[in-house]
């Protein structure tokens, strides 16, 4: 091989920086470890009818080895685990140890990576959301509107805009429930009101198709988004990775674990060393890198290859990620009612809360999840199991979820670092994670605002139900090596490529100077399409 | 009992309180499987033996047993139990028809629903409270 553009990974970014760069015609190598899921069975049958189908619908949903079962355990953080169908996309990797304090990663080594899990949140950041960044709205604005028409993006024009900038591209959105429409229509009556506090609630922009696309179907509301949609409504990179393999000029090239990257003295990278998967170091030679490992895996990679220059002492601070609340709630409207088995299952609305500045504009998505598995949900309630049980059944249309995000900015001391493994052993990544003094502060008073907003719109938060995420757990992780004006050695330039190697460049959540209270890939995806057109296709 | 037959015995009795009426067969080994791994139950906790020994007879003493754990052992094998069990019936076809049932009475059937429910849980755990708290203070009298 003689060089040429490398991307390292399979993620929404690195996907869609390929995707730029082949539609224009020029050549990429993709190194990746790319570990695949199952492939979705019966899949036009709706959950009722797939549970009928399967031959074992106890592996289906719980696992061979019973590894999506969640049963009562103490001091457990977590209470809803993976469905064995997205096992694949967080299984750890033996290269890659890590160890972490105030901080619970996860990593992928899935191809198409972290977003093949992801629940297709689609929310543009907006100008004063940029505040900081080297780079203002109108150079992110079109890339928007370009990626919502390659993936296929579902939302409407409506209050959601006084936080979310609208874009080109976007498809009708998609059919609402009863629940999610009968607290819009409360919204609507409300909605004078609810403005005065800042409070804004609208459709819910996902990268879910309301229209056919090629040989993606629109959502048919089939109740299985949970197990990964089987007629690819929902993007996950995946669909772009395969729509790119067999292209002219886009090589693919899975089980390859990067280790890190080889430069020359005048700070250009030369090479990549990676293992394939008989555990053989390679090394393949590039002209350009380009890093799209995700935040984690990438500063992996860039720490060890500075150690292997002899820069052993490197931290890169200013991790970031969104804490986040899960504040389940009931809509006294729904109580007792039928229950619909056909219904999208992630969010169907989003609800934007101003609480005082671009970084403090909380966002909250409504989530229904009716066909999620009950255990582990269950277990949780005050009562004994069989009327818990029973207790849900009556519930169980009236149930939302209401998931916040919260906006995180960099710190110093928020940092990652490698440690050198022992004698033949991988090198351990450190990741350090302390939120604010005033974190606690901040969640009750988002939390005491969207209690008395719902309650507003006919629904109960129960105080005690509210659930922290620990911090790692939105896998929005961002900000280990900013792009700036001016700034570190160990930085981006305003085009995402590194201030210490020339021709180096972080397409993922590494470059990103702060991190708004929104789920980050759509970002990801329009920056790596801005990165590519400015740096590489100028 | 052999650990099949208890296993059998078990599940029976937890489909029953979650209210599934169906057959039960295929889920026999993967509940069997789970429990062993749960290994043996901790020593001093007097209540937990006869939680099991309760659920294995089935009836109000299962229901008495369950109330007391959703109480005052959250976390311990018949609370562990009850959620496996939950999982393997969300799984079934027929789950629609029982743990997932749900009624369509309009939230002025639901009330009613609730106070009764309530209503049980809480005369129950009056009667499991000086058996199963005898038990945890004394030792296990099963």
């Amino acid at each position: 091989m003689s060089g040429g553009v490398v991307v390292v990974g399979s993620g929404a970014s690195g996907v869609a920086f390929a995707a730029r760069l082949v539609a224009e015609g020029r050549p990429v190598v993709m190194l990746d470890v790319g570990r695949r899921g199952p492939r979705p069975q019966h899949p036009d049958l709706d959950l009722p009818g797939l549970k009928r189908e399967l031959a074992d619908p106890h592996a289906h949903f719980l696992g061979t080895a019973n590894e999506s079962l969640i049963l009562p355990v103490e001091d457990e953080d977590e209470y809803y685990g993976f469905p064995p169908d997205k096992q694949h996309v967080f299984s750890a990797h033996d290269r890659l140890p890590v160890s972490s304090r105030g901080f619970t990663p996860l990593l992928s080594f899935a191809a198409g990576g972290l977003a093949e899990a992801w629940t297709g949140g689609s929310y543009p950041f907006n100008e004063a959301e940029l505040e900081g960044w080297p780079f203002g709205l109108d150079e992110l604005l079109p890339r928007y509107g370009a990626v919502a028409r390659d993936i296929g993006i579902s939302g409407a024009d409506d209050d959601l805009a006084r936080f979310m900038p609208v874009h080109d591209g976007l498809q009708a959105p998609i059919e609402l429930d009863r629940h999610a429409a009968l607290l819009l229509a409360d919204y609507e009556r409300k909605r004078d009101r609810l403005a005065r506090r800042n409070f804004v609630m609208g459709r819910a922009r996902l990268a879910v198709l309301s229209e056919d696309r090629g040989d993606r179907r629109a959502c048919d509301r089939l109740g299985r988004c949970l197990w990964g949609c089987p007629r690819g409504s929902l993007y996950t990179p995946s669909i772009g990775l395969d729509r790119l393999i067999g292209r002219d000029g886009f090589d693919y090239r899975p089980g390859h674990f990067v280790e890190r990257f080889v430069a020359d003295e005048g700070g250009r990278v030369r090479a990549i060393v990676a293992r394939d998967e008989g555990g053989r170091e390679r090394e393949i030679p590039c002209d350009r890198l380009v890093m799209a490992a995700g935040t984690l895996a990438s500063a992996r990679i860039y720490l060890a290859s500075l150690a292997a220059q002899g820069l052993r002492d490197v931290e890169l601070g200013g991790l970031m990620d969104n804490r986040q609340m899960l504040m389940p709630f009931v809509n006294l409207k729904m109580l007792g009612r039928r229950y619909e088995a056909k219904s999208y299952q992630y969010h169907q609305l989003a609800m934007g809360l101003d609480l005082g500045g671009a970084m403090d504009y909380v966002h909250g998505l409504v989530t229904t999840l009716k066909t999620a598995m009950l255990h582990p949900v269950v277990q949780n309630l005050p009562f004994s199991m069989g009327t818990s049980t029973r207790f849900f059944g009556e519930m169980h249309t009236a149930l939302g979820l209401l998931n916040v995000n919260f906006s995180d900015s960099p710190r110093p001391e928020n940092r990652l670092a490698l440690e050198e493994g022992r004698a033949g052993a991988a090198p351990r990544l450190l990741i350090d994670y302390r939120p604010t003094a005033d974190e606690p502060a901040r969640l009750r008073r988002a939390a005491t605002s969207f209690r008395k907003i719902l309650r507003s719109l006919g629904a109960l938060a129960p105080k005690g139900m509210s659930h922290l995420r620990p911090m790692g757990a939105s896998v929005h992780y961002a900000g280990s090596l900013p792009m700036t004006t001016r700034g570190p050695e160990d930085g981006l330039d305003p085009e995402g490529r590194s201030r210490r190697f020339d021709n180096l460049w972080f397409v993922d959540g590494s470059g990103l100077p702060t991190l708004p209270a929104k789920n980050l890939t759509f970002t990801l995806m329009a920056n790596a399409y801005r990165v590519a057109e400015r740096s590489f296709l100028a | 009992m052999n650990d099949r037959g208890r296993s059998m015995r078990e599940l029976r009795v937890l489909a029953t309180m979650l209210g599934h009426a169906g057959p039960i067969d295929a889920m026999v080994e993967r509940y069997a499987a789970v429990t062993a791994d749960e290994g043996e139950i901790e020593r001093g906790r007097g209540d937990r033996g006869l939680q099991l020994a309760a659920l294995r007879r089935g009836g109000i003493p299962a229901r008495m047993a369950s109330v007391w754990a959703a109480r005052f052992d959250r976390h311990g094998p018949l609370r562990r139990r009850e959620a496996l069990a939950l999982a393997l019936l969300e799984c079934l076809p027929e789950s629609m028809d029982s743990v997932d049932r749900c009624s369509d009475g309009g939230p002025g059937a639901a009330w009613p629903r609730f106070l009764w429910w309530g209503l049980c849980e809480v005369l129950l755990l009056l009667a499991a409270l000086p058996v199963f708290g005898c038990a945890r203070l004394f030792g296990d009298p099963s």
